[in-house]
């Protein structure tokens, strides 16, 4: 990876911060509304047990999540990429874990699966399995057309197609659902924590009600940062895999 | 022998493919396919594949699946595969155990000169090497008819003549039928033994002769005046400027 990736986007992230704190610290601003950057860092700095406890409810959580939309995910692409019946039967069904209102199904969670780890993974793969399911499927949908052909004349059987030319070939359309996956498992566990009272959302929903801005923007800022983790993670991994080199070797 | 009678495919919507048409192709002989885009040479070969099914006639092609081998324009290597690995593919698929495969698809990169290229991936290798790849790939399923769309479109001058002469001295030992769709009239008249000429959309035979070359080429031999001749006669009929 180029310096300039990591650091250009550093620069508006700087610009930013400066701004806010020469707004927040000069009065124009109330810190009630607004805490200083500086103040954030300071909240975590006097608490850090908590957050961290917190960090690491919602890590794991998020990251249980995810691994679930991936396996869970990938398995019924490659049911709904065998068979055009199947598709025309399930693929609606998965567009509903797209459509569904997160916030409106976690109490219903909370009472199938009570108030803990369960609810909350529950949460973070409902909202975080359909672009797994969504980026398979169309990968597994677009295997070149002259390829397909080659293995019909190498007599290749339907599962033999499948797993040595449509799930290779799909490997970069499915690698980019995970990675946006890995964004929403995190937004997924928060919302689910928020009801389930948990992690870094049960910890924004506390300092709400206690009026501490400082506390819920340094969870919020830890979020973002577990969220980044999962997705510079996902990243790591494709390049590993080489997928995501410029030469097109990895279509 | 492969006999198409009254076999024809037309694409609805488009109108292109291929009109009423009756030939025969006897084993072993090499058949240059040459007509305008559109005038179903890449349909006829897709028909005799069994890649496609004729609208109206009947097909009789006797070669099992695999033992027809595909040519692409594009060489179709799986790119995520080393030169070694799409060349034994073919075997793998049928359930050959990999050693066994590796052994016979070094053969055939020896063959076609490319062996040191056997742990290169695809697009590390330049069109000319990648379209050895592919006719490495077909020759490992031993086939007895070889089916080439057009494999020297995408490669320079120097070395598609190279390719092609080897090409030509290879299977004249090995001696499979081969159909080539090529949109090159010198190329398509200087390889292969028999020309087909389809024109018209959807495309009908409108000129089927034999080479007037012997059976080994050399690039002197495209300045022959009889191939000469039938070079112009290919030309004037693809231009549409008179019957042949």
């Amino acid at each position: 990876m180029k310096a300039g990736a990591i650091l250009f986007p550093l620069i508006p992230l700087a610009l930013i911060t400066i701004l806010s704190e020469g707004l927040v610290t000069n009065g124009f601003i109330p810190k009630y509304l607004l805490p200083a950057p500086s103040h954030v860092f300071l909240v975590l700095r006097e608490d850090p047990s908590s957050f961290i406890q917190a960090f690491l409810e919602t890590a794991k959580a998020s990251g249980l999540g995810l691994l679930l939309s991936i396996s869970v995910g990938l398995f019924l692409a490659l049911i709904l990429s065998f068979s055009t019946l199947i598709r025309k039967m399930l693929y609606p069904y998965a567009i509903f874990f797209q459509t569904v209102p997160i916030i409106a199904i976690a109490p219903l969670l909370v009472i199938w699966l009570g108030y803990g780890l369960p609810t909350v993974v529950a949460s973070s793969f409902i909202v975080s399995v359909f672009p797994v399911i969504a980026s398979s499927v169309t990968g597994l949908m677009s295997t070149e057309p002259i390829l397909l052909d080659l293995f019909r004349l190498m007599d290749a059987s339907r599962l033999q197609t499948l797993f040595k030319l449509r799930l290779p070939a799909a490997l970069p359309q499915i690698f980019s659902g995970f990675r946006i996956a890995a964004g929403l498992a995190v937004i997924g566990a928060i919302v689910g924590e928020f009801i389930a009272g948990s992690g870094l959302g049960g910890l924004v929903d506390a300092s709400r009600n206690q009026q501490r801005v400082d506390r819920v923007f340094a969870a919020v800022l830890l979020a973002a940062i577990l969220g980044i983790l999962f997705f510079a993670t996902l990243a790591l991994l494709t390049r590993w895999f080489g997928y995501g080199r410029k030469d097109g070797s990895n279509v | 022998m492969i006999r198409l009678e009254g076999v024809s495919k037309i694409y609805p919507g488009t109108g292109t493919g291929l009109g009423s048409t009756d030939l025969e192709f006897q084993p072993g002989e090499w058949v240059a396919l040459l007509g305008p885009s559109g005038s179903g040479k890449s349909t006829l070969l897709r028909l005799v594949a069994g890649l496609e099914s004729p609208s109206t006639g009947s097909l009789n092609q006797p070669h099992r699946r695999d033992r027809i081998g595909f040519v692409f324009q594009d060489a179709a290597l799986l790119p995520w595969l080393d030169v070694l690995e799409n060349v034994t593919l073919p075997l793998i698929l049928k359930g050959r155990d990999r050693k066994s495969a590796q052994e016979l698809a070094e053969r055939e990169l020896d063959r076609l000169r490319i062996l040191p290229h056997a742990k290169s991936k695809p697009h590390e290798l330049s069109g000319g090497i990648r379209m050895r790849v592919s006719i490495a790939r077909t020759l490992i399923q031993q086939p007895e008819l070889i089916l080439l769309d057009e494999p020297f479109a995408a490669l320079d001058e120097p070395i598609r003549i190279e390719l092609g002469l080897e090409l030509r001295e290879l299977f004249s030992h090995l001696r499979p039928t081969i159909l080539m769709v090529t949109h090159s009239i010198t190329e398509g008249l200087w390889l292969s033994d028999r020309v087909v000429v389809l024109q018209g959309q959807p495309g009908t035979v409108a000129l089927d002769e034999r080479s007037t070359l012997g059976p080994v080429r050399t690039l002197a031999g495209r300045g022959d005046p009889e191939f000469l001749s039938m070079v112009e006669r290919c030309f004037v009929l693809l231009k549409g400027r008179g019957n042949p």
